[in-house]
């Protein structure tokens, strides 16, 4: 059977080049990068010529760069670190509805160590309103942390009118993301969980943003402050992409995936009740 | 995914008694108050036994598995008995479920009852639902 991975905005593999630069650092080369010794040396003008390398890509000067351990660890970084710096000024930070929850809930334990936090809504596209971010900005605010393009729908935010509302106000923005094959649906009448196991069967990885699919059985906080009716969310499917994927994988997916729909739609009282309505029946 | 027994994977693979029972003589639909899924139950009776059980689900693998699994525990069984069909017994059949799909075993065992209170309704006898029986013991 094929096996088609379109999981990849939850973890995707190494590109080969980075597997391929890593390797000595992974089996010949190590040392603390602060020791004295010499076995330090290495590793350590390689994370340097990292970092200024990186920084040549984004324009910054090197010692501008942190490396983390991840992303939480970067977002917690960025604002709790911007946060501390320029409390002097305000103590005000402003999220959007549709972040990850490490900015979330970053945002919540802010406001219990005395910062205030202001979450702005999305329309029906995952859309920032911008009117709604401009009258939640405050004389007090430092930060405003909006994600450029969201992992789960795939919307694209103004990122240009948002910095224009923040320009000169001493307000730091952080645009967390980006994002190529992003592909997000809602499949009616039928919920995600069970197309993720026809899937999963047929050797394709999908993920869905459905209450049940979460440990937490509550539907996906994007869909939410979109206001997707709980029963459309409920049938969420995302697909996302890598590099490696071919024209055949997707092939395979639009073959496969049709059959699955009208599996599950046989079983789907909604569905029935759909058919009902539209044949003028109740 | 969930980590689901062999038993679920197979009733959720190959659900038995998919679908609608045209002139059935009770029709049950519960709600998930917890996920918003739903589940719809068709009973024919003769003799007071349940002699064809039918569903349709829209609901995760569990809640597949759990009416499928349901419509097999009652069919054949009197009205009495397949009352007594508890989500407990539910899980157990299907060999256990994660923790957090217990709820969907209280929508199969629950629309399995409103179909046979449906039913008795129908027929003019006094529906007693579970609650009440609890309730006097
Ligand atoms: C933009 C962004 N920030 C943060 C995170 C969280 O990253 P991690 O799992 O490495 O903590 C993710 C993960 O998907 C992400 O896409
Ligand atoms: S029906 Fe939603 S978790 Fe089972």
């Amino acid at each position: 059977m094929r096996r088609v991975y379109l999981d990849n905005t939850a973890t995707t593999p190494l590109h080969p080049e980075v597997v391929e630069a890593m390797l000595p650092y992974l089996r010949d080369i190590y040392g603390n990068p602060q020791s004295i010794h010499n076995w330090g040396d290495a590793p350590r003008e390689a994370i340097e010529d990292a970092r200024a390398k990186l920084a040549d890509l984004i324009g910054s000067r090197p010692e501008e760069i942190i490396f983390t351990g991840s992303g939480t660890e970067s977002n917690n970084l960025a604002i709790k670190g911007l946060a501390q710096a320029y409390q002097g000024r305000g103590k005000h930070i402003v999220i959007s509805a549709i972040e990850l929850f490490s900015v979330i809930h970053l945002a919540k334990t802010m406001e219990k160590r005395g910062f205030a936090a202001t979450s702005v809504p999305v329309d029906g596209y995952g859309l920032v309103k911008l009117d709604e971010l401009a009258k939640s900005i405050r004389e007090d605010t430092i930060v405003v942390s909006i994600m450029h393009a969201n992992g789960e729908v795939g919307t694209i935010q103004n990122i240009k009118e948002i910095a224009k509302l923040l320009k000169g106000r001493g307000i730091v923005g952080h645009p967390d993301n980006r994002l190529p094959g992003n592909a997000s649906f809602c499949i009616e009448f039928i919920e995600g969980e069970a197309m993720l196991m026809l899937l999963s069967s047929w050797g394709i990885a999908a993920s869905s943003g459905s209450a049940c699919t979460s440990k937490a059985l509550k539907a996906s906080h994007v869909l939410t402050a979109m206001r997707i009716p709980p029963e459309i969310a409920q049938s969420s499917l995302l697909f996302t992409l890598m590099r490696d994927n071919t024209e055949e994988d997707i092939e395979y997916v639009l073959e496969t995936l049709p059959p699955i729909v009208d599996r599950l739609r046989q079983m789907s009282p909604l569905y029935a009740k759909f058919l009902k309505k539209q044949r003028g029946g109740r | 995914m969930p980590v689901y027994s062999d038993k679920v994977m197979d009733h959720f693979m190959n659900p038995r008694n998919v679908g609608e029972i045209e002139d059935a003589d009770g029709i049950g639909e519960e709600g998930n108050p917890v996920c918003g899924d739903m589940m719809t139950f068709y009973i024919k009776v003769n003799d007071s036994r349940l002699s064809d059980v039918k569903f349709k689900t829209f609901g995760c693998g569990a809640a597949i598995a759990v009416s499928s699994i349901v419509s097999e525990m009652a069919r054949g069984k009197t009205l009495e008995e397949a009352r007594k069909i508890t989500p407990a017994l539910v899980a157990e059949e299907l060999q256990g479920l994660p923790k957090n799909k217990h709820h969907c075993s209280n929508l199969g065992a629950q629309a399995l009852n409103k179909a046979i209170d449906d039913y008795l309704s129908k027929q003019g006898k006094p529906v007693k639902t579970r609650r009440e029986e609890k309730r006097n013991g």
